[in-house]
C-alpha cells in the first residue's frame, strides 16, 4: 500500500433546493504514509468537507476515494463505521468526549468498539494517557478537565487504537497559544516515532509551519500545493 | 465500561429530566395499581357478603328447583351431607337453607316477601346481615321455640311495626297446603338494599321447616362457605362427588348470582381499560421526554457515529436507557401503588356516610360494600408492572430509530 488516502476527481456538491452549492471540485489527491499534511484555506473553501470524505463522515458526489485500500465510494454506512473504528483517529475542534465517561473511559471507548479484552485496554489507556501528560488524571470526568486536558485526552483517544491516519479539524482553534503548541508538539512526536499520519485542517500559522507538506484549498479546488512531499495535482 | 452502566450514567447526566420521566411512569403505576387493588377489594366483598348471606360460593340444590323454586324440591340427607363436608378442609361451614317466598301481615296490612330460614348458630358467625342489625338483635338459637324473626327497616316501615311486634307469615308447605306461622319481631336490619330491606324475613332454619314441612334432615338449599374463596374450583369438585347419585344438582355462586357474576366479569374489563386510559396518558409524558433526550443528544450521538460506533450499538445503548427508566419506574410506582392499596386494605376507606340513607348502589338486588378494602395480588404487580414495562418499551422504539437517523458529518459541522 503505497498511499493511505487517495482521491481521484472528487467531486462534492451540496444540494440547497433551489441552488447547488460545489465544496469540492475534481480534486486529484494522495497522501503517503507518515505524512504530516496540513490543509489550508478560508472558510468554506472545503477544509472540512475534505475531511469528511476521506473519513467517510460524508460521501462525494462524485469520483473515486480510497482510504487503507478500501474503495469508500463503494462502502455501505456499517462498512464506513468499521473502516473509521479500525483505520482512523479523530480529533476535533471541540474535544468531544463522552461527557458520562471518564477520560481513562474515553480513551478505552474506541478500543471496547473494536472488541479488545478489558485489561489490555486499560493497561493501553493508562500508556496513552501518560502519553499525553495526563498521568493521574485518567478518573476525571471531561467537566473536570481543562480545554487543554480535554483536547489531550481527545488525542489520547485518537491514537489509542492504533489508527494508520489521524484527522484533526482545527485541533488548536479552541486552545491557547501555550497549550496549542504542547498538543502540536505531542503529535509531531507520534507522527516521526510511530508512523502515525495526520492530516489536519486548519487556520492557525503554528500548525502550518510545523507541517511537511502543505495544501491550499480556494473555493473546492487546490490553490497550492507545496513542500517535499507534495504529490498533489490541482485539477 | 458496557452498554447499562453507560445508559445509567446518561440517565443521571440529566437528573430532571430523568426524574420526570420516572414520576410519570411510576405515578401511572401506582395509580393503575392502587385502582386495580381497589375494583378487586369492591368485587370479592360484595360478592363474598352476598355468598356468606345467601346460599354460600358453592350451592346444593334439587335439581328443578332453579326453574320453578318450591318446598317440595328439596335436598335430603343435609346431616350426612354436613358430615362429610367437614372433612374438606377448605370448607369454612355449610349453611342449610330454607328459602321460601309468602306473605307477611301486621294490622296495617300485607307484603309480599321472600323468606330464608338459617341456622342462628351459624349465620351469627358468617352472615353480613347479623352485622347489619340497626335495631334489637340478630336470631339466636332460642328464637326456634320463641318464633322470633329479622326482618328489614323498610319492610318495618311498611307494615307500621317494630320490635316485639308480631306479624303473620303465609305460605305454601311441601304438599301445597297453605299454612301460617305466627312470627315475633326480634331485630330489624338494613343492608342497604330496597329489595331485601323491603323484602326479606330471615328466621330460624327450624321454624322455617316446621312452617313448609320439612324433616331436621332436609333443606331447599344446603351452602358450602370456603375459608379462600380461590379454592371453589377445586371443592366444587368435591362436593360433586360427595353428593353423586344423589338427586341434587352444584352449583357456583356465579350461576345462582348471574347479576353478580357479569357484574364481576365487567368490572375486570373495567380495569383494563382503567388502566389503559391511565398508562395511555402517562406514555405522552414518557415518549415526550425520551424523544427530547435523543433529539437534544444528535450532536452526541454524531461524534460516536464518527469514532465507529456501530448503528446498532447505539440503538441499543439509547433503548436500554428506556428499558432502565422503565424498570426504574416500574419499580417506584409499583412500591407506591402497592403501599397505598396495603394502608387502605389495613385502615379501609368508609363511605357509608357518603351514600343517602345507607342506600349503596345495589348489583342483583344486593348491595355493594361500601367499607372500600383494596385487594393486592401478585397478579396484579405483575400484570401491571409487565404492562407499563412493555409498554416503554414499544414507545422507546421511535427514538431508539430517530437516534441514528442523523447526517453524522453535517451534524457536527452545524453544531
Amino acid at each position: 500500500m503505497k498511499y493511505i488516502v487517495e482521491l481521484e476527481r472528487v467531486t462534492k456538491e451540496y444540494d440547497l433546493g433551489a441552488t447547488k452549492v460545489r465544496a469540492l471540485e475534481g480534486i486529484d489527491l494522495t497522501f503517503e504514509k507518515g505524512e504530516f499534511t496540513v490543509v489550508m484555506g478560508p472558510s468554506g473553501s472545503g477544509k472540512s468537507t475534505l475531511l469528511n470524505i476521506v473519513s467517510g463522515l460524508d460521501r462525494a458526489t462524485s469520483g473515486k476515494v480510497r482510504v487503507a485500500d478500501v474503495d469508500t465510494s463503494a462502502c455501505s454506512d456499517t462498512a464506513l463505521s468499521r473502516l473509521r473504528l479500525e483505520k482512523i483517529g479523530f480529533v476535533f475542534q471541540s474535544y468531544n468526549l463522552i461527557p458520562v465517561l471518564t477520560a481513562i473511559e474515553n480513551v478505552e471507548y474506541v478500543m471496547l468498539l473494536q472488541g479488545r479484552p478489558p485489561a489490555e485496554r486499560l493497561k493501553r489507556a493508562e500508556e496513552m494517557l501518560a502519553a499525553v501528560g495526563l498521568d493521574g488524571l485518567g478518573g476525571r470526568f471531561p467537566r473536570e478537565l481543562s480545554g487543554g486536558q480535554q483536547q489531550r485526552v481527545a488525542i489520547a483517544r485518537a491514537i489509542a487504537a492504533e489508527p494508520v491516519l489521524v484527522l484533526a479539524d482545527e485541533p488548536t482553534a479552541n486552545l491557547d497559544s501555550k497549550t496549542a503548541g504542547s498538543l502540536m508538539d505531542l503529535m509531531e512526536t507520534l507522527n516521526r516515532e510511530k508512523g502515525v499520519t495526520f492530516i489536519f485542517s486548519t487556520h492557525d500559522p503554528s500548525i502550518v509551519a510545523r507541517a511537511n507538506r502543505k495544501i491550499t484549498l480556494r473555493d473546492g479546488q487546490i490553490a497550492q500545493a507545496a513542500e517535499s512531499m507534495i504529490t498533489a495535482k490541482a485539477s | 465500561m458496557n452498554l447499562v452502566k453507560l445508559a445509567w450514567r446518561n440517565l443521571l447526566r440529566n437528573k430532571r429530566r430523568t426524574a420526570i420521566t420516572l414520576v410519570s411512569i411510576a405515578s401511572g403505576c401506582a395509580f393503575a395499581l392502587f385502582v386495580i387493588a381497589l375494583m378487586d377489594g369492591i368485587h370479592k366483598k360484595t360478592i363474598e357478603d352476598a355468598a356468606r348471606m345467601l346460599a354460600g360460593q358453592i350451592t346444593v340444590e334439587h335439581p328443578a328447583y332453579r326453574d320453578a323454586p318450591g318446598p317440595a324440591l328439596f335436598v335430603p340427607s343435609v346431616g350426612a351431607m354436613q358430615a362429610v363436608a367437614s372433612k374438606i378442609p377448605e370448607i369454612e361451614s355449610v349453611k342449610p337453607l330454607v328459602a321460601g317466598q309468602g306473605m307477611v301481615a301486621s294490622a296495617a296490612g300485607s307484603v309480599g316477601v321472600a323468606f330464608l330460614g338459617v341456622d342462628p348458630a351459624i349465620e351469627g358467625d358468617v352472615s353480613p346481615l347479623a352485622r347489619h342489625m340497626v335495631r334489637g338483635r340478630f336470631l339466636v338459637p332460642a328464637d326456634a321455640d320463641a318464633r322470633g324473626v329479622v326482618v328489614g327497616t323498610k319492610l318495618a316501615a311498611r307494615m307500621h311495626v317494630d320490635l316485639g311486634n308480631k306479624v303473620v307469615l303465609t305460605t305454601t308447605d311441601v304438599h301445597g297446603e297453605v299454612v301460617e306461622e305466627l312470627l315475633r319481631i326480634v331485630g330489624i336490619f338494613s343492608l342497604g338494599s330496597d329489595a331485601l330491606d323491603g323484602g326479606l324475613v330471615e328466621m330460624p332454619l327450624a321454624v322455617s321447616r316446621r312452617v313448609i314441612g320439612l324433616t331436621d334432615d332436609e333443606a331447599t338449599q344446603v351452602g358450602f362457605l370456603l375459608g379462600d374463596p380461590d379454592s371453589e374450583e377445586q371443592v366444587i369438585a368435591q362436593v360433586r362427588a360427595m353428593v353423586a347419585g344423589q338427586p341434587v344438582t352444584v352449583y357456583s355462586w356465579a350461576t345462582l348470582l348471574p347479576a353478580l357474576a357479569s357484574w364481576e366479569a365487567s368490572g375486570t374489563r373495567g380495569h383494563h381499560v382503567i388502566c389503559g386510559v391511565v398508562i395511555f396518558l402517562a406514555s405522552f409524558t414518557i415518549l415526550n421526554t425520551i424523544l427530547m433526550s435523543v433529539l437534544e443528544r444528535k450532536r452526541e450521538f454524531a461524534m460516536l457515529l464518527a469514532l465507529g460506533t456501530s448503528p446498532a450499538r447505539l440503538r441499543a445503548q439509547v433503548f436500554i436507557e428506556s428499558v432502565l427508566l422503565g424498570v426504574a419506574g416500574c419499580a417506584a410506582g409499583l412500591a407506591l401503588g402497592a403501599a397505598g392499596a396495603l394502608a387502605a386494605a389495613r385502615h379501609g376507606i368508609d363511605l357509608r356516610d357518603s351514600v343517602k340513607d345507607g342506600a349503596a348502589p345495589t348489583v342483583g338486588n344486593l348491595a355493594v360494600s361500601l367499607q372500600l378494602r383494596p385487594i393486592l395480588t401478585l397478579g396484579d404487580v405483575v400484570f401491571v408492572g409487565s404492562l407499563v414495562l412493555i409498554l416503554t418499551m414499544v414507545i422507546a422504539i421511535y427514538p431508539t430509530l430517530r437516534s441514528t437517523r442523523i447526517h453524522v458529518a453535517n451534524t457536527l459541522r452545524a453544531n
